[in-house]
């Protein structure tokens, strides 16, 4: 559960420099956020890029230089892989397996950052604009915590997330999308290049120096983005605290 | 029994012949003094004959005293009777001390039969007619297997008994009696595994589980094999299945290679390849077949086709640059060349190639193209390699009459009797977990059902085959920490021998079921006989579980290292946790259902992934020159094992002589 509680601070939002054109792709851009979290023992302010190329979808962190990507298998099935963009090197998951001991068959929350069943939790306070720049505001107070998303609903993209609690507030903030299909294109292609290991194979090979130091220090779960509450479980969905 | 006896009898006697013995008469009195003679003169009256002297004292009795030994004395350690004589010196009646004169034995003798009627219990008993009656099938199978038993019958056997000479003839006979090889393989299957394995399949049967066998645990042989690598304690696949393959160790991490490589140097590879079983084989003229649920170009099922520096060089886009150009080729490569290859390295020789692939690791055989995705890819780009090159394809052209499936219902639609041979890769990397089967996008085959079919291919050749299945996944399932995983897979693997057993006869074909290497996977606690084997411990007697020292409950299996617990209740794919971060050391189960299919067991080092273990693992053997895995014996015995079985290397010197 969250144990976040409001704060007072209200979150200001610029809509229109957001405004998108229906020309735009939902399906292939690249979003870029910054993320901020307050709390008493200090500030930090993380990135976070959400690449989308159809049925793939990538977090890239580049403060970690971790990218997280999902592939759509079908409904049911999405399969993960993770880039280690420092190393050049790849491990790929089996699909259909869970993350954080959660089912990985969302795939609006991964590609979306946040999960239609998260959206359906909250109501809608405001809405601006009309058709391709229509702008919702949702709300949900929840144990103390308030969450506000300001959401395209076009692009399927968030502008603005605040989470807020009396001890600690998380501030995500679009700052730019980008629908350069060659781009990313390219942000892929050089990922697929990486060298891949199935993480099965993992415990088979001691002597690669990579794969040795996640044997010994396991996954290296901290490149995520920070949008964890206190018990360490990603934001995902309404229902899963 | 007799003379036990007789002896007590004898014992009777003697003492009732000692007991007998009267006292003995007093003695005569002393005779009166003569009286003085008289003066001379007329001879006196006779003088009165003095009084008669007073009688002697009595004499002393004589005693002898018997005295039952207990078994265990010193003089009669199987009991008997102590004799002691002499007289009774203070006529007490007793007969003590000094009064002993003599001393003698009559002890019982040792038993050297025990009736029937005395051991009632033991031969009654269900464990000892079981096993008495186990003994005695073991000695037929071993004169049978030995060729000392002329006959099928057990019967009606007739043991022939044969000199040195006509033995040692025997031995040299039976060389070669093998027209079929199969040797199975379970990635990580240690002892405590197959133990473990066993237990569970019993206990999904309903039975307690501990009596349970799997199919292999009914082979007439077995022996241990010794896993280290040449320059490792605690091996790998590469270097193990080398090993069994080609009858020499080798260093870790490289395939079909002596330990003269430099694991990743292109350059020590030429001149250092061996000949492995499938190779002799497949010059042998027999068909030969690899089967495995890894990836098909996987360090194990690689070992029977390829060399490599480098177990990892799985496609070219996983060599360095250097290798590639030195001339080194990746092992998917080597596969689909298999016959040009082996034809190469040996002048004249004219083979027709491997008859039976299936597995997984299509990746390594597509182009790193969207545009060569099969029906069942799960990734945007479904290849890897980066050299353009379809090897699916190459496979097809060059071989027009095989058939190559990539899903279930291409496999289903296999004719056995009219296909030549068959390349079926069922999964972009490894194929499905046993247990996960079903969440395959296309569907695919069961280890079972692909060594069924195998084998209905296989033995279309009337010159005999060779086939090695390897169930990949239960190495992986160790290494996720899940014991569930790991297990599910070895009973899907005794599946899939039973299979082989029932299609193929003891009369031609060995049959050796093994391991690679073992895992830190432990079975421990004194839980109950039927305690549900993935379940925290229940001591005898008792209906909760035990609590440790810290108060917690703990469970039967678990892990020297690894991840450590995980609880994702019905996960049944065991790689998931490897999103999870490490978890080692003891946590509270009591609230914790572990006998899921999510639960991962506790592990006691942190390591982001479990590790191999370095003790001997189980060979089991059935079949002609299966009665030579006995004892303990270095791995690449193996080969060996099976080179006599069928004669490898002679049939095949035939072919290339």
């Amino acid at each position: 559960m969250y144990k976040t509680i409001f704060t007072l601070f209200a979150f200001c939002f610029a809509p229109l420099s957001f405004a998108q054109s229906c020309e735009n792709n939902a399906n292939a851009l690249v979003a870029r956020y910054t993320v901020e979290t307050h709390t008493a023992r200090g500030d930090q302010q993380k990135l976070l890029e959400l690449w989308r190329n159809e049925r793939v979808v990538a977090h890239r962190y580049p403060q970690t230089q971790i990218t997280e990507a999902w592939e759509q298998v079908n409904t049911s099935l999405i399969k993960p892989t993770r880039y280690f963009d420092a190393h050049a090197r790849a491990i790929e998951y089996q699909p259909g397996e869970k993350v954080h001991g959660k089912s990985e068959t969302n795939w609006s929350f991964r590609n979306q950052l946040f999960s239609d069943e998260l959206i359906a939790t909250m109501t809608e306070t405001s809405r601006t604009g009309s058709g391709c720049n229509t702008l919702i505001t949702f709300e949900r107070e929840d144990n103390g915590t308030r969450l506000t998303l300001i959401w395209q609903p076009a692009l399927k993209l968030a502008t603005s997330f605040k989470a807020e609690s009396a001890h600690q507030s998380v501030h995500w903030t679009l700052t730019n999308t980008e629908f350069d299909k060659q781009q990313i294109e390219q942000f892929f292609a050089a990922r697929y290049a990486y060298q891949s290991t199935d993480f099965a194979d993992i415990g088979d090979d001691h002597t690669d120096p990579f794969l040795t130091r996640m044997v010994h220090q396991g996954f290296i779960e901290k490149g995520a983005s920070g949008y964890y509450n206190s018990d360490g479980d990603a934001l995902q969905g309404g229902h899963q605290h | 029994m007799n003379l036990f006896k007789l002896s007590l009898v004898a014992v009777a006697i003697m003492g009732l012949s000692a007991c007998s013995l009267d006292d003995d008469d007093g003695r005569d009195g002393v005779d009166g003094i003569d009286g003085v003679d008289g003066t001379a003169g007329t001879d006196g009256a006779d003088g009165q004959n003095g009084a008669d002297g007073q009688d002697g004292t009595n004499g002393l009795n004589s005693l002898v005293i018997q005295t039952a030994l207990a078994v265990g004395d010193t003089n009669c350690p199987n009991s008997g009777v102590q004799i002691d004589s002499g007289l009774d010196a203070n006529s007490d009646g007793a007969l003590t001390g000094d009064e002993i004169e003599s001393t003698s034995y009559v002890c019982v003798p040792a038993s050297t039969e025990v009736s029937n009627s005395e051991l009632l219990t033991s031969l009654n008993n269900d464990w000892f007619v079981a096993a008495a009656a186990e003994v005695e099938a073991n000695k037929t199978v071993w004169l049978e297997a030995t060729g000392a038993l002329t006959t099928n019958s057990t019967s009606s056997a007739k043991v022939v008994v044969t000199s040195k000479e006509n033995l040692q003839r025997t031995v040299t006979e039976m060389r070669g009696q093998a027209k079929n090889v199969i040797l199975f393989v379970g990635d990580g299957m240690g002892v405590s595994t197959v133990t473990a394995a066993r237990i569970l399949d019993g206990q999904m049967k309903g039975l307690d589980g501990e009596e349970n066998k799997l199919s292999f645990d009914n082979f007439p042989f077995a022996g241990l094999a010794k896993t280290y690598n040449v320059d490792a304690q605690t091996p790998d696949s590469a270097g193990t299945m080398t090993a069994m393959m080609s009858g020499v160790k080798t260093d870790v991490g490289v395939i079909g290679v002596d330990e003269d490589i430099e694991r990743g140097d292109c350059s020590t590879v030429a001149g250092n390849e061996l000949v492995t079983a499938l190779e002799l084989a497949e010059i042998a003229g027999k068909s030969t077949g690899v089967i495995s649920t890894a990836r098909i170009t996987h360090a194990t099922p690689a070992a029977t086709y390829a060399k490599s520096a480098d177990r990892n060089w799985e496609d070219v886009s996983d060599m360095p640059a250097e290798a590639v150009t030195a001339g080194c080729t990746d092992i998917a490569d080597q596969l689909v060349n298999f016959e040009s290859n082996l034809e190469a390295r040996f002048a004249g020789l004219d083979v027709d190639g491997i008859e039976v692939v299936f597995g997984g690791g299509r990746r390594h055989f597509l182009p790193r193209d969207a545009a060569f995705n099969s029906a069942d890819a799960v990734s945007a780009v479904e290849g890897d390699r980066t050299d353009n090159r379809d090897l699916t394809a190459e496979w097809q052209s060059m071989y027009t009459n095989g058939v190559y499936v990539f899903d279930q219902s291409g496999f289903d639609g296999l004719s056995t009797e009219t296909t030549e041979r068959v390349f079926g890769l069922f999964n972009e990397s490894h194929m499905q977990y046993e247990a996960d089967r079903a969440n395959d996008v296309a569907g695919e085959p069961s280890l079972s059902e692909m060594t069924e079919k195998a084998i209905q291919i296989l033995d279309n050749n009337q010159d005999g085959f060779f086939l090695m299945v390897e169930s990949g996944r239960i190495d992986h399932g160790h290494h996720a920490g899940s014991a569930y995983n790991a297990l599910t897979d070895t009973i899907e693997f005794a599946n899939a021998v039973a299979a082989a057993d029932a299609m193929t006869s003891d009369d031609d074909t060995l049959i050796i079921v093994t391991a690679d290497h073992s895992h830190v996977f432990t079975i421990a606690g004194y839980p109950k006989r039927g305690n549900p084997i993935l379940g925290k411990v229940v001591n005898v007697g008792s209906d909760e579980p035990a609590l440790a020292a810290d108060d917690m409950p703990y469970t039967t299996l678990g892990y020297t290292n690894g991840f450590g617990f995980q609880n994702l209740g019905n996960e049944t794919d065991a790689d998931a946790v490897y999103s999870l971060n490490i978890n080692t050391g003891r946590m509270d189960l009591t609230s914790v259902d572990t006998t899921t299919t999510g639960y991962h067991q506790e592990a006691l080092v942190p390591l982001g992934s479990e590790t191999h273990a370095g003790e001997d693992v189980g060979i089991y053997a059935k079949g002609p020159g299966a009665w030579l895995v006995n004892g303990t014996n270095e791995q690449s015995v193996i080969f060996h094992v099976m080179d006599y079985a069928g004669d490898m290397v002679e049939q095949a010197n035939n072919e290339v002589e």
